[in-house]
C-alpha cells in the first residue's frame, strides 16, 4: 500500500471538482480535509487578531501612567483578547483543524463518522464568532469582565455581556458536536487490523480530548445560560443580594474551563509525540504509558478545577483537596515529557524545522508546567494569585504549549496538507526570533508577579517599570518572528513529488497516501498489520 | 416553606404522564422491530398527545403562579425571603428548560412519525426512531429527578 | 445500533417496567409526605436514582446493548458523581 502513490495519482482534495464550484465548493463541502482547512484559516485569522490586541496591551504597559488608552478601553481589550484567543483560537485549537484533517487519515478511514455534522460544527463556530463580534460593536460596547465573566460583576456591568456570553454558548455546541463526531469516528471507523493499541498516539490524545469536549462543555453551556437569565430576568442564581452564590459561578465555570485547558493541550501533546517519534527515527518509547497518560490527564483534569479559586473564599478543606488533586496532574504530564526524552535518546535525530518547534514546545512547556506547581500549592498561590505570575504561567502553557505545538504541527503536516514545501532555513530563523521574543515577553512577567504586580491593570507603580519595558520589547520581537514564520508559510516553493509525499519518513498511515490526499483518502482501505511506529520496509 | 406552594397532585400526574409516554415510545420501537407499522404510528401519536397534556398541565401550573405574582423579577417575589427567591427562580428556570426539551422532543418525534409513514424508517433501518426514543427517555430521566427535588423534598 | 443481534423487548415487559416506575413514584410521594427530616431527601434521591436506572437499563435498552455502552454510561455517571462530591467539600465545610 505504500508504493503505489507515485504510480497512479488521483486528483487531490484541493483540485477535486464536486457538485459545487469555487467558494461554494468549500463552504458546502463535507470533506473533512476541506472543513479542517476552513477551521485552520478562520482560527489563524482570529489568532492574528488576538496577537494585534496583545501587542496593543503591551504597548500600553510600556511605561507607568496612561500611554494610549483609557482604563476602560484596556479592560475591554484584555477581555476581547482573552475571548478571541481562548474561544476562537485555542479551544478549537489543534483538535478542530489537525484533528479533523488527520483523524480519518491516521486511522485509515475515508471521512469522519458524521460529515454533515462536521460542517454544521464549523458553521456554529463561525456563528458564535459573529455573535461575539456583534457584542463588541453594539449595545454599550465590548464586555470588560475578563474572559471568565465572573459574577456578580458580570451581572452588574453595563457593557454588552449578554451577546458575548451567548456567542460562547454557541461555540460550546460546536465543540460538543466535534467531540462526539471524533469519538464515534475513532470507535467505528478504524481500518481493519487497527486495534486500539495500534492507533497513533495523536489519535489517543484526540480521543481523550473529545471526551472532555463532550462531557465538560455542557456545564459551561448551562452556566452561561444562567448568567444570561440572571441579567435579563434578575433571577439571582449568582447574586448575593438575592441569596445567590457568586462562588457557585466560579465552581461551575471552572468545572468546564479547567478541563478546557486539557482540550487545548492534549492534542498539542499528541502532535508533539508524532513529531518527536518521526524525527528520532525510533519506535516511540512507552507507547502504552503515553496512550494511558492521555486518558489519565483527561480524567484527572475533571477533578482539579478548584485550584483557580484558592482565594475566592472557598472552604479550607476544599482548598486542601484541590491542591492535592492538582499535583496528581503532574504525573501523567511528566510521563509524556520523560517518554519524549527517552524516545530521542540514542535516536538518529533529524534536525528539521518541525523538530525544532517541538523542542521549543518542550522547553517552554516545562517552564510553564513547573511554575504551575507554584500555583497549585495553596501556600504559594495565595501570594501570586491574580498577579502577572499567573499571566506568565498561563501564556507559557497555552501559547508556549498549545500555540507552539499548533505551529509545530503546521510545519510537520504542511507538505501533506498543501502538497508544497516551505523554506526550511527561513522557518528556522523565524522560530529562533519568535522563541527569543516569547521568552523576553513572558519571562519578566514571572518576576513582576513575584514582585507583586497585579494583572489586568492598565497602569502600575514605578518600581515595576524595567521588567514591563523589557516585556514590551519582547512583544515586538515575538511579532517579527511570527510575521517571518507566517510569510514563509504563505510563500511555499515547488519541490519534487517525492519530497512532498513523505519528506520526513513518517511511518503513520497519513504518510502512505499521496500529498495532498485524494478526496477519499485511500483508494482501498488499508489493512494494518503492525504498530503505528514500527520500522518496517 | 416555598415548595408547599407547588401542588404535589399536578406534579404526580405529570410524572405519571411522562412515564407512560416513555413506555409508549419504547413500545413503538418494539412494534417497529416486529414490522407493525400501524402500531408504531399509533404509539407515536399517543406519545405526542401525552406530551401535549404534560405541557397543558404545566401551562396551568405556571399560569397560577404568575397570577399570584410569583415569577422571576416580580416585586412580590422579591418581598419574600432569599430562599424563596432562589427556589422559585430555580423552579421556573429548570422546569422551563425541561419544557423546552419537551417541545424539542415533540418536534423530533413528529419528524420520526413523518418518516415512518413515508416508509423511510423500516423494520431493517429504524435507528432514527430509536434515537428519537432515546432522546425522549432522556427528557423523562430529567423529570424523574426534578419531581422529587421541587415537589417533594421539604 | 447492533442490527445483527437485536433484542426485541415485548410489550408486556415494557408495561411491567412502567408499572414498577409508577409504583416507585407512589412510594416516593408517600415517604416524603411523612416528616422525616434529612432522611426524606436521601430516600427521594435513592428512589429517583433507582427509577433512572430502570429507565436506562430497560427503556433505553442499555441492558441488551453492547457492553461498551454500559461501560461508558457508568464512567460518565461516575465522573459526574465525583465532581459533585468534590464540590461538596466546599459547601459542607465553608
Amino acid at each position: 500500500m505504500s508504493g503505489n502513490t507515485s504510480t497512479h495519482r488521483m486528483p487531490s482534495y484541493l483540485e477535486y471538482k464536486g457538485r459545487y464550484r469555487g467558494l461554494a465548493g468549500w463552504l458546502l463541502s463535507t470533506d473533512h480535509k476541506r472543513i479542517a482547512l476552513l477551521y485552520l484559516y478562520s482560527q489563524t485569522f482570529f489568532f492574528l487578531a488576538g496577537v494585534v490586541m496583545g501587542i496593543f496591551m503591551k504597548l500600553e504597559l510600556i511605561a507607568p501612567g496612561q500611554q494610549l488608552m483609557q482604563a476602560s478601553t484596556y479592560n475591554a481589550l484584555f477581555t476581547v483578547h482573552g475571548l478571541t484567543m481562548i474561544f476562537l483560537f485555542i479551544i478549537p485549537g489543534l483538535a478542530a483543524s489537525f484533528g479533523n484533517f488527520f483523524i480519518p487519515l491516521m486511522i485509515g478511514a475515508k471521512d469522519v463518522a458524521f460529515p454533515k455534522l462536521n460542517l454544521f460544527s464549523w458553521y456554529l463556530f463561525i456563528g458564535g464568532a459573529c455573535i461575539i463580534l456583534l457584542g463588541m460593536f453594539t449595545g454599550d460596547g465590548p464586555p470588560d469582565t475578563g474572559w471568565t465573566f465572573y459574577a456578580p460583576y458580570s451581572l452588574r456591568t453595563n457593557t454588552n455581556v449578554v451577546l458575548s456570553v451567548l456567542g460562547a454558548f454557541v461555540l460550546g455546541f460546536s465543540s460538543v458536536l466535534t467531540g462526539l463526531n471524533f469519538i464515534v469516528t475513532i470507535h467505528r471507523m478504524r481500518a481493519p487490523g487497527m486495534g486500539f493499541f495500534r492507533m497513533p498516539l495523536f489519535i489517543w490524545a484526540m480521543y481523550g480530548t473529545s471526551w472532555i469536549q463532550l462531557l465538560a462543555t455542557p456545564v459551561v453551556g448551562i452556566t452561561l445560560v444562567m448568567v444570561i437569565f440572571d441579567r435579563i430576568m434578575g433571577i439571582g442564581f449568582f447574586d448575593p443580594a438575592k441569596g445567590g452564590d457568586p462562588i457557585l459561578y466560579q465552581h461551575l465555570f471552572w468545572i468546564y474551563s479547567h478541563p478546557a485547558v486539557y482540550i487545548m493541550i492534549l492534542p498539542a501533546m499528541g502532535a508533539i509525540t508524532e513529531i518527536v517519534t518521526t524525527f528520532s527515527r525510533r519506535v516511540v518509547f512507552g507507547y502504552k504509558a503515553i496512550a494511558m497518560s492521555s486518558l489519565a490527564i483527561a480524567f484527572v483534569g475533571y477533578l482539579v478545577w478548584g485550584h483557580h479559586m484558592f482565594t475566592s473564599g472557598m472552604s479550607e478543606t476544599a482548598r486542601l483537596v484541590f491542591s492535592l488533586l492538582t499535583f496528581l496532574v503532574a504525573i501523567p504530564s511528566a510521563i509524556k515529557v520523560f517518554n519524549w526524552s527517552a524516545t530521542m535518546y540514542k535516536g538518529s535525530l533529524d534536525l528539521q524545522p518541525p523538530f525544532w518547534w517541538a523542542m521549543a514546545f518542550m522547553f517552554v512547556f516545562m517552564i510553564g508546567g513547573l511554575t504551575g506547581l507554584v500555583l497549585g500549592s495553596v501556600a504559594t498561590d495565595v501570594h501570586v494569585h491574580d498577579t502577572m505570575f499567573v499571566v506568565a504561567h498561563f501564556h507559557y502553557i497555552v501559547f508556549g504549549g498549545a500555540g507552539l505545538a499548533f505551529f509545530a504541527a503546521l510545519h510537520y503536516w504542511y507538505p501533506k496538507m498543501w502538497g508544497k514545501m516551505y523554506n526550511k532555513r527561513v522557518a528556522n530563523i523565524g522560530l529562533l526570533i519568535l522563541f527569543i521574543g516569547f521568552n523576553t515577553l513572558y519571562f519578566p512577567m514571572f518576576i513582576l508577579g513575584i514582585m507583586g504586580m497585579p494583572r489586568r491593570y492598565y497602569d502600575y507603580l514605578p518600581q515595576f517599570a524595567t521588567p514591563n519595558f523589557i516585556s514590551t520589547i519582547g512583544s515586538w520581537i515575538l511579532g517579527v518572528g511570527l510575521l517571518i514564520v507566517i510569510v514563509n508559510l504563505l510563500r511555499p516553493k515547488k519541490v519534487s513529488q517525492e519530497e512532498i509525499d513523505n519528506p520526513w519518513q513518517g511511518r503513520t498511515l497519513e504518510w502512505k497516501v499521496q500529498s495532498p490526499p485524494s478526496l477519499e483518502n485511500f483508494e482501498e482501505i488499508p489493512v494494518v498489520e503492525h504498530g503505528p511506529y514500527d520500522l518496517v520496509k | 416553606m416555598a415548595n408547599q406552594e407547588l401542588d404535589v397532585t399536578i406534579g404526580f400526574i405529570n410524572t405519571v404522564i411522562l412515564l407512560i409516554s416513555s413506555a409508549t415510545v419504547a413500545m413503538s420501537i418494539t412494534a417497529m422491530q416486529k414490522g407493525d407499522k400501524k402500531m408504531t404510528l399509533i404509539l407515536l401519536v399517543v406519545t405526542l398527545l401525552l406530551a401535549l397534556v404534560f405541557l397543558i398541565n404545566k401551562y396551568f401550573e405556571w399560569g397560577a403562579k404568575i397570577h399570584h405574582g410569583i415569577y422571576p423579577g416580580s416585586e412580590f417575589l422579591f418581598s419574600l425571603s432569599q430562599g424563596d427567591i432562589l427556589f422559585f427562580g430555580l423552579y421556573f428556570f429548570m422546569t422551563g428548560l425541561h419544557a423546552i426539551h419537551i417541545i424539542v422532543g415533540m418536534v423530533l418525534l413528529g419528524w420520526v412519525f413523518v418518516r415512518v409513514r413515508q416508509g423511510r424508517v423500516t423494520q431493517e433501518r429504524y435507528v432514527f426512531l430509536e434515537n428519537g426514543g432515546l432522546y425522549w427517555h432522556l427528557v423523562d430521566l430529567i423529570w424523574i429527578f426534578l419531581f422529587p427535588l421541587f415537589y417533594l423534598i421539604h | 445500533m447492533s442490527e445483527n443481534k437485536t433484542h426485541i423487548s415485548s410489550y408486556g415487559s415494557h408495561l411491567l417496567v412502567l408499572a414498577s416506575l409508577i409504583a416507585l413514584t407512589i412510594v416516593t410521594v408517600a415517604i416524603t409526605s411523612v416528616q422525616l427530616g434529612a432522611f426524606n431527601t436521601t430516600a427521594a434521591m435513592i428512589i429517583a436514582s433507582t427509577k433512572a436506572a430502570i429507565v436506562l437499563l430497560y427503556f433505553m435498552h442499555l441492558k441488551f446493548d453492547d457492553k461498551i455502552f454500559r461501560f461508558m454510561v457508568t464512567l460518565v455517571l461516575l465522573i459526574y458523581a465525583v465532581v459533585i462530591i468534590i464540590t461538596f467539600f466546599d459547601y459542607l465545610y465553608r
